[in-house]
């Protein structure tokens, strides 16, 4: 059926109706009906965030390169047209296309954040889904969802089909050689033969059982010959690794509208709240000559005005002076600008910062997580207050009239006190100030654990415990000049809630969905009295996921999923942020986290500089 | 001043495209294309690239102006060419010609615009022909828009020069510009209400953009 006319007709009543319609500079059309294996790349939020996602670019280029394979991108539908597609009955269209989501072989969503989990829903549902795996027919598309939340797949796992665990440009090609091989047979035997394939887990060969106390009895393959630990893959050599060097140009301003070079991926720094840096392990870069001609390529086929470098450290990477000099010397005079986030301030960064002709900054953001050393320490920043007083010294001496500070409240191990040095450092950088007329922004999030990390055991504070804290801090800042702003608690504990939830967490999801809860990521959007209804409903207890400190010998939710970086690795780690022991970096000293043949150990890294405060640049 | 006019159209799925987004589009593919265009002063270069006249989203444009400033002379037909295949889809340019240098900026000369409405309802059509021509009878027209307050009418006679129904379709002219804009799907609003026809039906175009002359409308491009 052609729905276009249809689509047509409600675009007209909804906000930027562009994001709809498709149509852009560099995307594939394929036959529809060649034979082709029909694969929708889904992202559970609005366009203008999907497209700012280069992963998503990644997996659409990778996949339509393939002779055997079309894919087509969705995006959630803002609520406007989310009520207007349900009052004309239209479904989840692809923007290639506008072909109806249920009319694919597989649906890959990417789930970047786990509060994207009732978008993700919303797509099946729009799509003329049924939400649970177990209610899809034969007929219907396979649902798989990759991305970092998928590395404690289970409150998902009565939705999705399938969960790829790690890098798209490792298993996919596997993924679509074995569905194509399996097509036509039972879905069940298509899922079994893809559970056969690295980093693929699928939730319903795995049975969990309960104990009294909520806690997991035994977590264990119901299928013979499955794998009992899931391993998650990644790209071992990032040269040889699929980028598109056409990607699709948005339409619509992405949040991100630009030229992204992943200079590497994983990180060195082991900061123990950091969930990317291990579930990316092990730090692995780009050459310097390939990402020139990336970028060369990308900016001829997409004329973007801007070029951002992509990694979690952009000062680690090794040949950082060579690349940046050789791209300031390629794009100045093509009036392309640079930007640099996630670099540490020293003397390289303002000479860079002078070069950049187009970067008059008036602010630079330093991220110290933690206001005092002890804490700063025990979760391994690696960053000393003298780093950060002379890095925001060298900034305002630059021309920088604003410092913008990002901490977290909740840390394990903090006390009142460590919350109180957050207002002292902010004096304190003040007093130190060479000139008049600065101002500092201070924002305060909720400290998360997430799984795979050192606190993946940890409590997390509740929402009245974030609000005192945070307005512990703000009776502490009594300068007008120091504004102070914090994340919300309540946000946090959903977030958390999800992010180490077990099985039985994915009803609660489903029914906030229900409940009308959606883009939950946005904070107006986000509706507190919606979540904590629907895990009552469930007889669910959001405190039991969120605030409740995980015994050592509990069987965690993500167990079965094996990022590489052991367990006692993690648990180590955690007994080292107690007594404040900081960890040295990849490069400097191997910490033995587990990770098989690890290429920060094998190759002989140029060693970076620790010890500089950690300049960002923090996305919107 | 190697300054350039296009005459391009702007259909189908590029219809939805929002001004800002369409100087974005524009301007890439003016890079993609490799053409040397120029770029302002300041701290944030920009291309230098403008439209006579926003069109409202959801409207096709099929004689919409754009003013390019080059960084050396070009030959207009071919960079017509080259960003046709540089484009989105649904942006086509029609014709380039250089600008003279005593020629005002396309968005300071425009004054009328043709426009066309097609309806797919032919049942309404007579109804559309008998509204059309009371409007064009009357001494005054009152329109309605929404703004920020609320709904404001606005007496819009004196910007209707011409209006008539032909076919399945409904034609007029009226003020465009930085100085009287009348808004075209206001006074289809009003036809289709005077006339009992569905307006979420019906499909708008600009069809030229027109500068003053003598007294009378001249095209632009």
């Amino acid at each position: 059926m052609d729905y276009s006319g249809i689509l047509d007709g409600i675009l007209g009543q909804v906000q930027k109706p562009a994001r709809y319609v498709g149509g852009e500079v560099n995307i594939v059309r394929k036959p529809w009906d060649a034979g082709l294996l029909r694969f929708g790349i889904a992202f559970p939020d609005v366009y203008e965030v999907g497209m700012s996602h280069l992963g998503l670019q990644i997996i659409y280029g990778l996949l339509n390169e393939r002779e055997d394979t079309l894919c087509e991108r969705f995006f959630a539908p803002w609520t406007d047209m989310e009520g207007a597609m349900r009052r004309a009955g239209l479904p989840l269209l692809s923007l290639e296309s506008a072909a109806p989501a249920g009319a694919f072989d597989i649906l890959g969503f990417t789930l970047q954040y786990e509060l994207g989990a009732t978008n993700l829903i919303n797509m099946l549902d729009l799509a003329g889904l049924p939400v649970f795996a177990a209610e899809r027919g034969e007929g219907a598309p396979l649902v798989c969802v990759g991305g970092p939340c998928a590395v404690n797949p289970e409150p998902l796992a009565e939705i999705a089909d399938f969960f790829y665990i790690g890098e798209g440009e490792v298993s996919l090609g596997r993924v679509i050689e074995t569905y194509r091989e399996t097509k036509g047979r039972p879905k069940r035997d298509v899922l079994r033969e893809l559970a056969e394939i690295d980093g693929i887990y699928v939730p319903r060969f795995y049975d969990a059982r309960y104990k009294e106390n909520g806690e997991i009895e035994r977590f264990a393959p119901n299928e013979p010959g499955v794998p009992e630990k899931i391993k998650r893959v990644y790209a071992e050599d990032l040269n040889a690794a699929y980028f598109p060097e056409r990607p699709v140009v948005p339409i619509v301003e992405a949040v991100h509208d630009r030229v992204s070079l992943e200079l590497f991926r994983g990180c060195i720094r082991g900061c123990r709240f950091c969930q990317a840096g291990y579930i990316y392990r092990p730090a692995r870069e780009r050459g310097a000559g390939l990402l020139l001609e990336q970028a060369r390529a990308q900016l001829a086929n997409t004329g973007h005005e801007e070029v951002s470098l992509l990694s979690l450290s952009t000062s680690d990477y090794t040949e950082f002076e060579r690349l940046s000099a050789s791209l300031l010397e390629f794009c100045a005079p093509r009036q392309v600008s640079l930007s640099l986030p996630s670099l540490r301030v020293d003397s390289f960064y303002m000479e860079l910062l002078e070069r950049l002709q187009a970067t008059r900054k008036s602010s630079v953001t330093f991220a110290p997580e933690a206001g005092s050393q002890k804490l700063r320490d025990a979760i391994n920043k690696g960053i000393t207050e003298s780093d950060i007083l002379n890095g925001a010294k060298m900034a305002i001496e630059s021309g920088v009239t604003r410092l913008k500070l990002y901490f977290m409240a909740g840390l394990p191990t903090e006390t009142d006190e460590d919350l109180e040095e957050i207002a002292e450092l902010a004096r304190k950088l003040l007093s130190a100030s060479p000139v008049r007329g600065i101002s500092i922004g201070i924002s305060a999030a909720c400290f998360v654990p997430k799984p795979h990390t050192p606190f993946q055991w940890e409590a997390q504070a509740s929402p009245a415990e974030f609000i005192r804290k945070h307005s512990l801090v703000k009776a502490k800042i009594r300068d007008r000049r120091v504004k102070y702003s914090y994340h919300d608690g309540k946000t946090a504990e959903v977030e958390g809630a999800l992010a180490r939830g077990d099985r039985r967490a994915g009803r609660a999801i489903v029914a906030a969905w229900r409940r009308g809860a959606r883009f939950d990521g946005w904070n107006d959007m986000f509706n507190y009295e919606i979540w904590r209804a629907a895990f009552e409903e469930n007889g669910l207890d959001i405190g039991f996921y969120a605030a409740r400190e995980r015994r050592a010998e509990e069987i965690l939710p993500w167990a079965h999923i094996e990022t590489g970086v052991s367990a006692a690795f993690l648990s180590r780690e955690r007994e080292r942020a107690y007594n404040r022991l900081l960890t040295p970096n990849c490069r400097e000293k191997c910490a033995g986290c587990g990770i098989d043949n690890c290429v920060v150990k094998k190759a002989a890294f140029s060693g970076g500089q620790p010890g500089h405060p950690v300049l960002t640049r923090r996305r919107v | 001043m190697n300054k350039y006019l296009f005459k391009y159209e702007k259909t189908g799925n590029a219809r939805f495209i929002g001004h800002l987004d369409l100087l974005r589009a524009f301007g890439r593919a003016v890079s993609r294309a490799g053409l040397p265009i120029a770029y302002s002063e300041g701290f944030n270069p920009h291309r230098l690239v403008s439209f006579a006249l926003p069109l409202p989203v959801g409207m096709s444009g099929l004689g919409e102006i754009a003013a390019l400033r080059m960084a050396e002379p070009v030959e207009p037909r071919e960079c017509a060419g080259a960003l046709n295949a540089c484009l989105p889809e649904g942006l086509r340019v029609l014709a380039g010609r250089e600008m003279p240098r005593e020629e005002k900026e396309p968005a300071a000369l425009v004054r009328f615009a043709d426009f066309r409405a097609d309806f797919a309802d032919f049942s309404v059509l007579e109804s559309v022909e008998r509204a059309v021509g009371a409007v064009l009878a009357a001494n005054s027209l009152l329109l309605e828009r929404e703004s920020k307050k609320g709904v404001l009418s606005f007496e819009a006679r004196q910007d209707i020069y011409d209006i008539y129904a032909k076919g399945s379709s409904v034609f007029a002219r009226v003020s465009q510009g930085s100085a009287v804009n009348l808004r075209f799907d206001a006074l289809i609003a009003r036809v289709c209400r005077d006339a009992g026809a569905e307006p979420d039906k019906i499909k708008c175009a600009r069809l030229a953009l027109y500068k003053e002359a003598d007294g009378g409308a001249e095209e632009i491009f």
